[in-house]
C-alpha cells in the first residue's frame, strides 16, 4: 500500500516535473523561435534592401540594354521595310522606305556606339519619338505608303514603347516626364516638319537636359551612380567593346547602302523619263527587265569602281612604302660605308 | 661629320615613312567607307568611333525625300501647310493684346514659381525671356503639379503657383484663412482636355454617358461597359475590335479634369486599359491604332488622331474642340490654366510678379502660348492691376 502510495507520489512528482520543464521549455522554444523568427525577418529584410540596392541598375546593365535596343530597332525596321517593300513596284515607296531604314537604323547604331551611356540612352528615346512624331503622328507614313504604312506604323509604335520601358528603369517618373514635355515643345516649335534621325537630346533640351543627364549619372535617377575612378575604366573598356558591336552591325545594313544609291539612280530624270515613257501595259515584263537591267549595270558599275579604287590606292601605297624603305636603306648603308 | 648628318636623316625618313605607310590604307578605308555609304567620309556612321563616340550631326546623302515635282511630294507640301489656317487664327489672337513695356518700378528681386506640368515649358520659356531683359531678376520654375503648387503657395513655399483649372470657392477660402491674404488668379492661356480617337475611325462623337461607359471602371452612366466599338456604331469597319484605351501613368491635371467631367471620382476600368509614360504617348497610340482611344491634352494634338467632338447630354449637341469653341466655352471639357499669388491687397503685390505677369499678359508672352500649344486667354480677362503700371 505504502509502495503503491510511494509510486503515485512519485508519479504525481513526475508529472509536476514534466509540466515544470515543459512550463519552462515552452518559454525557450517560444523564444528561440521569436528570435529565430526576428533573424529570419531580418534575413529577409537585409535581402530586401540588397535586392533594392541591386534594382539599381549600373551602367554596364545600362549600356547592354542600349546596345540591345539598338539590334531590336534593326529588327523592326527590317521587317517594316521588308513587307513594305515586298512586291511593291512602286518606285518611290521602295526608295523612301530604304531612306528611312538606312538612316533610321544607321542612327540607332551611331547612338548606341556613342560615348555616354546615359547620353545613349535619352538619345535613342529621342530619335524614336521623333520618329513617330515624324511618320506616324503627322500621316506622312499613310500619304506615302498607303495600306502598307500599317507596318511601319505598327513597328514604330512598338519601338517608341520598347525605348521608354528601358527608359523607365533608369529615369524617374518625373525625369520622364520632363523628357517628354521638352520633345513634344520641341516638335511643336520646329513646325512638325523636320527629319528627326539626327536629331538629339542635347540640341532640344540644351543646359537643361545636360543637367538632367548629369543628375542621373550622379545617382538622382534609377541608376547607380558611378564615381570619377569607376568612369573612366568603365569607359575605357566600354570604348573597345564599342568598336567591335559596331564593326559586326555594319554589314548588317551596309547592302541597304548599295540599295539607296539604286534607287537614287532610278529616281534621276534621265532613268525616271526612260521609265515613264513605256505606259503600255503590255510592256510591263520589258519595264521589269529594264529595270533590273539597269540595277544589275548600276552595282556591276559600283563594284568594279570600288574595286579599282580600292586597288589603286594599295597599288600606290605599296610602290611608295617600298621606295621609302629603300631610300632608307640605301641612306642607312651609306652612313655605314662613310663610317667604315 | 658628313656620315653623322646622314645617318641623323634615317630616323625622320623611317618615322616619315611609316607615318604615311600608315595613313595610305588608312585613307583607303575612309574612301571605301564613304564609297559604301553613299556620303562623304564625315557622315556620322563613320564617323563616330573616331571622334570618340561624338555624335556626328551630318547627315548621310540618300534622301526620304520622294523626287521634286512628283504628285507625292506636293501631297507632302499640303500636309506641312495643314495647320497654317490655325496659325493665321492664332496670330489674330496674339495681336489682340498689349505690347510689353519696360516698368519704371524695379524688377529686381526674387521669385518661385512652382506648379502645374501642363504650364511648366511656357513658363521656363518665358522666363528665360524675360531674364533676357531683365538679367537681375531671379526667377525659379519648378514642375510638380498643381495641387502641389497651391500647398506650396499656402506654406510660403513658393511666390507664386500654375494651376491648369480654375479654383474652387472653398480652395480660395481654405488658402485666404491659412494666410491671411487674398489670393489673385490670373488666367494667362486657355487648353482644353480631348478624347482622341485614329483619324481613319469614322465615330461621329462621343456623348458623356459614352465616356462614362468606356472609361469608368463603374460605369454608373450606361448599363453595360462599352468594350467594342459596335455598341458605339454598329456601321463601323472596325465595329468588332475592342476598345483600347490609353491614358498617362499619373492622375495629372488633364485626367482629373476627364474624371470630373465624365467620371465624378470613379475609377478608370482594367480592361483593355493601356497606362502611357506622358501624354504625347497617349495620343502616338491613337495615331498608330486604329481602335484606339485616349485622353490628352488639345496642345497635343496631331494630324492622324481625332480629337472626338463631345456632347454634354442625350440629345445635346456635339461639340468639337477648336480655338473658338473652347475660347467661348461652347467646348464641355475648357482648361484655364492660372497664375496664382497671395497679397494683402492689389498695391501690395511685389513688383516683379507684377512685371512677369504683364509680360506673359503682352503679345510677347501670347506668342509663347501659343508656341507651347495652348491658346491665348481673352483680353478681357486682364486684371486692373496689371493694365496700369
Amino acid at each position: 500500500m505504502h509502495s503503491l502510495k510511494a509510486l503515485s507520489i512519485l508519479n504525481q512528482s513526475l508529472r509536476l516535473a514534466g509540466a515544470l520543464v515543459v512550463v519552462l521549455l515552452i518559454p525557450m522554444f517560444l523564444g528561440g523561435c521569436a528570435s529565430g523568427f526576428s533573424n529570419f525577418l531580418k534575413g529577409k529584410q537585409e535581402h530586401k534592401a540588397s535586392m533594392l540596392r541591386d534594382k539599381r541598375m549600373t551602367e554596364k546593365q545600362l549600356d547592354d540594354l542600349s546596345n540591345a535596343y539598338a539590334d531590336r530597332f534593326y529588327t523592326l525596321m527590317l521587317s517594316a521595310s521588308e513587307r513594305v517593300m515586298r512586291d511593291n513596284m512602286d518606285l518611290q515607296q521602295c526608295r523612301i522606305m530604304n531612306g528611312l531604314r538606312l538612316l533610321s537604323v544607321s542612327s540607332m547604331y551611331d547612338i548606341a556606339t556613342s560615348r555616354d551611356t546615359v547620353t545613349q540612352l535619352v538619345n535613342q528615346l529621342v530619335v524614336v519619338t521623333l520618329d513617330n512624331y515624324f511618320w506616324v503622328d503627322s500621316g506622312r507614313a499613310q500619304l506615302i505608303w498607303g495600306d502598307r504604312a500599317k507596318y511601319l506604323v505598327e513597328n514604330l509604335r512598338k519601338a517608341r514603347e520598347d525605348i521608354w520601358g528601358i527608359a523607365a528603369k533608369a529615369f524617374t517618373d518625373e525625369q520622364l516626364e520632363e523628357i517628354d514635355l521638352s520633345i513634344s515643345t520641341w516638335w511643336l516649335k520646329a513646325g512638325g516638319t523636320e527629319f528627326a534621325s539626327y536629331v538629339r537630346f542635347d540640341d532640344i533640351a540644351g543646359n537643361r537636359g545636360r543637367a538632367l543627364i548629369d543628375q542621373v549619372r550622379g545617382g538622382a535617377g534609377l541608376l547607380a551612380p558611378l564615381d570619377r575612378a569607376t568612369e573612366q575604366i568603365q569607359s575605357a573598356n566600354q570604348a573597345l567593346e564599342r568598336s567591335f558591336f559596331w564593326a559586326k552591325r555594319v554589314p548588317l545594313f551596309a547592302n541597304w547602302q548599295i540599295e539607296a544609291l539604286w534607287y537614287d539612280i532610278l529616281a534621276m530624270p534621265d532613268s525616271r523619263r526612260v521609265l515613264e515613257n513605256i505606259d503600255n501595259l503590255s510592256q510591263a515584263p520589258a519595264l521589269m527587265s529594264k529595270r533590273m537591267n539597269l540595277v544589275t549595270d548600276t552595282v556591276a558599275q559600283a563594284r568594279d569602281s570600288a574595286k579599282d579604287l580600292v586597288d589603286q590606292i594599295f597599288r600606290k601605297a605599296l610602290i611608295l612604302m617600298g621606295a621609302l624603305f629603300l631610300g632608307a636603306f640605301i641612306v642607312a648603308r651609306w652612313g655605314f660605308s662613310a663610317k667604315k | 661629320m658628313k656620315s653623322m648628318k646622314l645617318r641623323s636623316l634615317i630616323f625622320p625618313t623611317l618615322v616619315f615613312a611609316l607615318i604615311f605607310g600608315v595613313n595610305a590604307p588608312c585613307s583607303a578605308d575612309t574612301l571605301d567607307a564613304a564609297f559604301l555609304t553613299n556620303s562623304s567620309p564625315s557622315n556620322p556612321t563613320s564617323s563616330n568611333l573616331a571622334a570618340g563616340g561624338t555624335p556626328s550631326p551630318s547627315v548621310p546623302v540618300t534622301s526620304i525625300e520622294p523626287t521634286p515635282g512628283s504628285k507625292l511630294s506636293e501631297a507632302l507640301k499640303q500636309l506641312a501647310k495643314a495647320n497654317e489656317g490655325t496659325v493665321e487664327e492664332l496670330a489674330r489672337l496674339v495681336a489682340m493684346f498689349p505690347t510689353y513695356s519696360l516698368s519704371e518700378s524695379a524688377c529686381n528681386g526674387s521669385l518661385r514659381i512652382i506648379g502645374s506640368d501642363s504650364l511648366g515649358p511656357l513658363l521656363v520659356r518665358a522666363v528665360g525671356s524675360y531674364k533676357g531683359i531683365h538679367p537681375d531678376a531671379v526667377i525659379e520654375v519648378s514642375q510638380r503639379g498643381s495641387m502641389k503648387g497651391l500647398d506650396a503657395l499656402q506654406s510660403g513655399n513658393c511666390e507664386m503657383a500654375t494651376v491648369s483649372r480654375d479654383l474652387s470657392v472653398a480652395e480660395i477660402a481654405r488658402i485666404e484663412e491659412a494666410t491671411g491674404k487674398r489670393v489673385f488668379t490670373v488666367p494667362i492661356a486657355l487648353g482644353a482636355v480631348c478624347v482622341y480617337v485614329n483619324a481613319d475611325n469614322p465615330i461621329k462623337g462621343l456623348s458623356k454617358a459614352q465616356c462614362n461607359g468606356i472609361f469608368s471602371i463603374v460605369h454608373s452612366m450606361t448599363a453595360d461597359p462599352i468594350i467594342r466599338w459596335k455598341q458605339l456604331d454598329p456601321a463601323s469597319p472596325i465595329s468588332s475590335a475592342a476598345v483600347l484605351l490609353y491614358i498617362e501613368k499619373k492622375l495629372s491635371g488633364t485626367l482629373r479634369l476627364f474624371n470630373d467631367w465624365c467620371m465624378q471620382g470613379e475609377g478608370f476600368t482594367t480592361i483593355n486599359l493601356f497606362i502611357e509614360p506622358g501624354p504625347s504617348s497617349v495620343v502616338n497610340a491613337c495615331c498608330a491604332y486604329p481602335s484606339a482611344i485616349g485622353v490628352a491634352g488639345f496642345a497635343l494634338r496631331q494630324p492622324r488622331a481625332r480629337a472626338v467632338p463631345l456632347s454634354e447630354g442625350f440629345g445635346k449637341p456635339f461639340v468639337e474642340p477648336t480655338i473658338a469653341t473652347i475660347r467661348n466655352g461652347a467646348y464641355p471639357m475648357r482648361q484655364r490654366m492660372n497664375i496664382v499669388l497671395l497679397a494683402p491687397s492689389e498695391e501690395k503685390i511685389p513688383g516683379i510678379a507684377r512685371d512677369l505677369l504683364r509680360f506673359l499678359l503682352s503679345q510677347d508672352g501670347q506668342e509663347m502660348v501659343v508656341k507651347n500649344g495652348l491658346i491665348p486667354t481673352d483680353p478681357a480677362t486682364i486684371p486692373a492691376f496689371l493694365r496700369t503700371h
